[in-house]
């Protein structure tokens, strides 16, 4: 309702959209805020305010400014390029609707990864994570070996869950435990131990994948806050997956103790 | 493999998660049990407090330093190595497991400083003074509106840690995995959370009379 | 023996599936990508992969599949190379099943098929509504573990600028600029993979990504490359008008009683059901596409100041709709914050998609030795129409055997580079010197609207002649404009607008080549529609359109069609395909 009483309003009489957005030159540089206000059209999202900026780059002083530096792809919401905080809380800039946003609409870059430009951050830290969790299944080779195992309809759908999963970050970035005093690894990466532990083939390295949540920075790092499952753009049940990691690790250890 | 330096990393943890509940939280329960007495009367409590110091000192030392000292110590200050590790944020993620993740915190902290002064002002009392917290010790101690204040609030505080503690303790340990059984399970911690902290109220308010 | 290692440029299924078969054999791989490999625009692949399994036990084979693929390509498609393809797609499905891709499954375990535009059969597999990102996903897995075991060398946020070429015409390496230091690199192999997308962006907004600006491809045709059938561009009638692009709204709304409609004098009007009574809502993309455009732009009727007609559900059962479109509807409410189920949707055509793209042999080669090109940004296995769920097929299989071939090119010659690698580092300095002292007083952007304005409007769905030569000559403005660009971004680091600008002439100079490829082609087929030529001429036109980069624009020679295994016929689109 509240969005619907917004909506109307934007409509009837502000016909400008205010703009904040949070501006560094570079990963050490100062920040500074800088206000834009731009006329009001229909379906505007953050990605088009910040196009039409960059098409006359000009800020709320009327002063000519360069262009916001920023990270998009898809504008579909399936690559994750374009994660931002928007009003204080992080998420998408893609589906950041302009008319269910409060005004000023405030743009920050996320806070948990290195600053590149403006509102563009480096998240490589998540990539090599993936690296070191063996997030992948290990085929013997990509010649024809037929087709790979049976796999039941309920099996694919808890996997295929997980394998949406797009790297954005918005899980770390709402994590208190995800911080610059903590090696905690985050929901995204244990997501998908849990989704390759759970794949027919995927299932053969589960031991090893397993030892690699299992050290600093793993599993046993998570404080149960469940920010991710809440921040998570596309639902996935991060926290079952934690849970069941949980599970997987306690009986793990139990059957090294014994049967060492 | 170089993981295995690092399983001791994961073993403090699950450690620190299982040393809430046993033997700490063993006690608290048993504590309670101990204490409730008191809601019988003065004398049904005192009965039970000096079976219990009639246990040979050695025996009953021991027992305090390896079974409660030495775990609430670990639990404690590996507890505040956690805190430590985490930013809450709450203010921009308001959900309610992220304000029950900083408020498990906080009732840690408390409970924790509270523990200290209730040891300090009971059995170190005792062990250094040679005199008993009795009844009537206990009765002046509540008398006194900034002790009972200190008494209700670490009281609550260490329920709190505990209700909610075990709840963390079946996500971590993966009891409790999917979302339904999470949040009944935290429901039932909330109530039993509502349930001793208004036992330990009136036990409190049982022995100021 | 010094380590050898060959250059993929482009990280989507194309580009990372040649970087398996190249790292597989023991040779390393240098991956280059603007933006991080996981967020290629192979994600936004939504429907499914073609390969006839025959699953369902309806006698599908990849011998029906080739045809319906070169039938629905209008016979524009060499046919050879689309037939190796449809064979090696069982294959390639089995292989991707073992990767771990959730594909979606029958009671029995096994893979389920769909069925899609322009078969009879259910030859589509899919996971979901993100067939494209879980393909992307599972390649991104395999290539990550090569990267870790250091075969694979990742150039994320680099961006491809030319080819190094040197006196014998032999690509020997590339340059590229890093996108956070803005320094410009050299790097020499002796084959280069441009696995670079498509060029949607030439049109503004489209379904594309951002990244898909069409500029490498556009950097090696100026570099003598040929760019083959660049007119033909898919337009999807159904797509979410947005300001920062078009979303696509699948088919299958309109297959579950979707209707479209729009306001005319004050009351709805049901076009296409009036203009098509037989077929009504359920004509192919191309009719449906045409029509809309006419409603918009000959009928002037726009809807809120905005061109799009709507596209209506509201008259069926909601819980219909959430049981058997959640996941389309979903899109719609999640970028337009309206329920569709009870709010007619808002829709126009969207560019979808370049059939056409570098031009290349068999082996995927291009006309200069050492380069290679695979997935939308060559040309070669959709004819004049793409079919729907043959294009991440068609990136795989182009990537599945570019990577042997670029070894074994490498294995028998290693063109010398000499100085060649230094001076186009040089030129290429030079290049972005000049760039960044551009000065005058034009917006890159602002010129990149324009230009996506006049290529939606009279290069998509349908094209005369008169306005296609209008729209060569605006082009040629805007490259005088371009001249006249004044960069406001100063920065030494991340300068987007420094790139851009680069890209932005590299876009000018595909869209002239798709422009006047439309010009010269004086019939309809596929995709390309001129009400003045309405029919197919298989006599001057069943041809290849091959570009040639001049000075003075585009040149166009035709080349033939390989028609080999069925004799080109009647293409029909007055039967229910679907």
């Amino acid at each position: 309702m509240v969005d619907e009483q917004n909506h109307e309003q934007n409509k009837a009489e502000a016909k400008n959209i205010e703009i904040r957005v949070r501006r560094q030159d570079g990963p050490g540089g100062e920040a500074s805020w800088e206000e834009f206000s731009l006329p009001w059209k229909a379906q505007h999202n953050v990605i088009s305010l910040l196009m039409a900026i960059q098409a006359a780059p000009v800020n709320a002083a009327g002063q000519a400014t360069r262009p916001i530096v920023w990270d998009c792809n898809c504008l579909e919401e399936v690559c994750g390029a374009c994660t931002m905080i928007v009003n204080g809380k992080v998420r998408q800039a893609c589906t950041a609707l302009a008319d269910e946003l409060e005004q000023p609409i405030q743009l920050e870059p996320m806070s948990k990864f290195p600053v590149v430009r403006d509102l563009s951050v480096d998240r490589s830290r998540m990539f090599e994570k993936l690296k070191d969790v063996h997030a992948g299944v290990q085929l013997d080779g990509s010649h024809d070996l037929g087709p790979g195992p049976r796999q039941s309809a309920a099996n694919q759908e808890q996997t295929y869950a997980f394998s949406r999963c797009m790297t954005c970050g918005c899980c770390l970035e709402a994590c208190p435990q995800y911080n610059d005093d903590s090696e905690f690894m985050g929901a995204n990466a244990l997501g998908q131990v849990f989704l390759f532990n759970l794949n027919p083939i995927g299932a053969v390295q589960s031991e090893e994948r397993l030892e690699t949540i299992m050290g600093r920075g793993g599993l046993s790092d998570c404080g149960n806050a469940q920010n991710c499952v809440e921040a998570c753009p596309k639902d996935i049940p991060l926290t079952k997956a934690i849970a069941s990691l949980g599970r997987d690790v306690t009986v793990k250890s139990l059957r090294d103790l014994l049967g060492r | 493999m170089a993981m295995t330096a690092d399983r001791k990393h994961f073993l403090l943890r699950r450690l620190h998660s299982l040393s809430g509940l046993a033997p700490i939280g063993g006690f608290l329960l048993f504590h309670f049990y101990e204490n409730g007495k008191v809601l019988q009367g003065p004398e049904a409590w005192t009965e039970s407090a000096e079976a219990i110091a009639a246990i040979p000192l050695p025996l009953l030392l021991s027992v305090e330093v390896f079974v409660l000292y030495i775990p609430i110590l670990f639990h404690a200050l590996y507890g505040l190595y956690i805190v430590r590790t985490g930013k809450a944020n709450f203010s921009s993620y308001p959900y309610m497991h992220n304000y029950f993740y900083t408020l498990q915190r906080l009732s840690g902290v408390l409970a924790f400083l509270f523990i200290g002064f209730h040891v300090g002002s009971t059995r170190l009392r005792y062990y250094f003074t040679g005199a008993h917290a009795d009844f009537e010790y206990m009765q002046q101690t509540m008398a006194n509106p900034l002790l009972l204040g200190v008494y209700l609030l670490g009281v609550v505080a260490s329920v709190f840690h505990f209700t909610n503690g075990v709840w963390g303790f079946s996500v971590t340990w993966g009891v409790t995995v999917g979302p339904r059984a999470q949040r009944v399970l935290h429901a039932a911690c909330m109530a039993v959370f509502a349930g001793m902290s208004l036992l330990g109220v009136n036990i409190l308010l049982a022995f100021k009379g | 023996m010094a380590e050898q290692r060959l250059i993929v440029v482009g990280g989507g299924l194309a580009g990372l599936m040649a970087t398996i078969k190249i790292a597989e054999s023991g040779v390393g791989v240098d991956l280059f990508s603007v933006v991080p490999v996981k967020r290629s625009h192979s994600v936004c692949a939504q429907g499914g992969i073609n390969a006839a399994v025959n699953l369902k036990g309806e006698g599908d084979s990849p011998a029906i599949h080739f045809d319906d693929t070169v039938y629905g390509g209008d016979f524009l498609a060499n046919q050879t190379p689309v037939r190796n393809m449809c064979d090696k797609a069982p294959e390639i499905i089995y292989l991707l099943d073992r990767m771990g891709v959730p594909f979606s499954r029958t009671p029995e375990g096994n893979l389920d098929f769909r069925r899609f535009g322009g078969t009879k059969h259910h030859r589509t597999a899919y996971a979901g509504a993100t067939t494209g990102q879980q393909l992307l996903y599972a390649l991104d897995e395999q290539v990550r573990r090569y990267e870790a075991e250091g075969l694979v060398r990742k150039f994320e946020n680099w961006e491809f600028l030319s080819a190094v070429v040197n006196e014998a015409g032999t690509c020997t390496g590339i340059t590229a600029l890093d996108l956070l230091s803005m320094q410009i690199e050299v790097f020499e192999a002796p084959s280069v993979l441009l696995a670079t997308g498509g060029p949607g962006i030439v049109y503004g907004r489209s379904t594309n990504s951002m990244v898909n600006t069409g500029t490498a491809a556009a950097a090696v045709y100026q570099q003598g490359a040929s760019y083959a059938n660049g007119e033909f561009i898919q337009v999807h009638p159904t797509a979410i008008p947005g300001q920062d692009k078009l979303r696509l709204i699948s088919e299958s709304v309109r297959g579950e009683g979707g209707r479209v409609w729009t306001v005319r004098d004050g009351k709805p009007w049901y076009f296409l059901e009036e203009w098509y009574p037989a077929y009504g809502n359920l004509v192919p993309r191309d009719i449906a596409s045409r029509a809309i455009h006419k409603v918009v732009f000959e009928h002037g009727i726009q809807i809120d100041d905005q061109n799009c007609v709507y596209l209506d559900v509201t008259h069926l059962d909601p819980d219909m709709l959430t049981r058997k479109l959640g996941g389309v509807l979903e899109i719609y409410e999640k970028f337009m914050g309206v329920d569709p189920r009870f709010t007619p949707m808002k829709v126009f055509p969207a560019m979808h998609y370049s059939m056409g793209g570098l031009w290349v042999d068999a082996e995927q080669k291009t006309d200069i030795p050492g380069l290679f090109a695979a997935g939308e940004c060559e040309y070669q296995y959709h004819g004049a129409n793409r079919l729907g769920a043959n294009s991440l097929l068609s990136c795989i299989y182009g990537g599945m055997i570019v990577g042997p071939n670029m070894l074994a090119r490498s294995a028998e010659t290693a063109g010398e580079g000499g100085s060649a690698a230094a001076d186009q580092k040089a030129r290429m300095e030079n290049r972005f010197a000049k760039l960044r002292s551009m000065d005058g007083t034009e917006n890159a952007y602002a010129l990149w609207n324009e230009l996506g304005d006049w290529m939606t409007r009279n290069v998509t769905v349908e094209r005369h002649n008169d306005r296609l030569k209008e729209t060569d000559e605006k082009l040629q403005e805007l490259m005088e404009r371009w001249q006249n660009i004044g960069m406001t971004d100063h920065g030494q680091r991340a300068n987007q607008e420094l790139s851009f600008t680069n890209q932005l002439w590299n876009m000018l100079e595909l869209a002239r080549v798709i422009t006047l490829g439309a010009l010269a082609r004086d019939e309809s087929r596929g995709a390309h529609y001129k009400p003045d030529f309405p029919e197919r001429d298989d006599e001057n036109f069943l041809k290849t359109t091959k570009a040639t980069w001049t000075a003075d624009g585009p040149q166009l020679d035709y080349e033939d069609v390989d028609t080999e295994h069925v004799v080109p016929r009647a293409r029909v689109y007055n039967v229910d395909i679907r």
